[in-house]
């Protein structure tokens, strides 16, 4: 992915949330990337956005800085860090609208080939079941799982 | 305090720094998060194919 990144990260001890700052025309925003356990084995949830004023993750808001693909290549890299260290974990990700989907459904399917030399992506589908995910599909959500390797 | 920072390989063998940050480590789950969560384990619930 030639993608500008934010090569900066902080990160809690056990890597359950990174912050970074993206930086743009409309000034800085405090942007989280969170994974947190679903309760079923080995699941967990990815969450970005921006931090709220109250610490929650805002995944609606659009911040104007036009730094969306440096964002999404940022929270890519926290993926990596997060399954390098956890690699049997699956990471399950939804977005918050229809609109994000098929953004986040793009930007995968533009980087399809390099993904997929990491981790197994899967698509859930309006029919309920788990396919290999493949280009233009529709969606309803991710998951993910690093490969062995 | 010593923060410990790392450098870690990501996609293309590129370079990113992780600067361990205390004050993530209890990071309380917000309403929009937790929403997501409980959407999560309800949909996972529902796929027929699930686990892998």
């Amino acid at each position: 992915m030639e993608y500008e990144r934010y090569d900066t990260i902080n990160n809690a001890s056990d890597l359950s949330s990174f912050d970074f700052t993206s930086v743009g025309g409309k000034g800085s925003a405090h942007m989280r990337v969170i994974f947190t356990p679903t309760g079923l084995h080995n699941v967990f949830v990815l969450a970005f956005g921006c931090v709220t004023d109250n610490d929650d993750i805002d995944d609606r808001i659009v911040n104007n800085n036009g730094d969306r693909n440096k964002i999404l290549a940022t929270v890519a890299d926290a993926v990596i860090s997060y399954t390098d260290h956890y690699p049997n974990r699956l990471i399950y990700f939804i977005s918050s609208s229809k609109e994000r989907t098929r953004l986040y459904r793009m930007a995968v399917g533009l980087n399809l080939e390099e993904l997929t030399e990491k981790f197994d992506i899967y698509a859930e589908t309006e029919k309920e079941s788990l396919t290999p995910f493949c280009k233009n599909m529709e969606i309803k959500s991710f998951l993910i799982k690093r490969k062995n390797q | 305090m010593k923060k410990k920072i790392k450098k870690v390989k990501t996609f293309g063998g590129r370079e990113i720094t992780l600067i361990e940050d205390e004050s993530l480590n209890n990071i309380k789950i917000g309403p929009r998060v937790q929403k997501m969560v409980e959407e999560a384990r309800e949909s996972l619930r529902k796929i027929k194919n699930f686990p892998l």
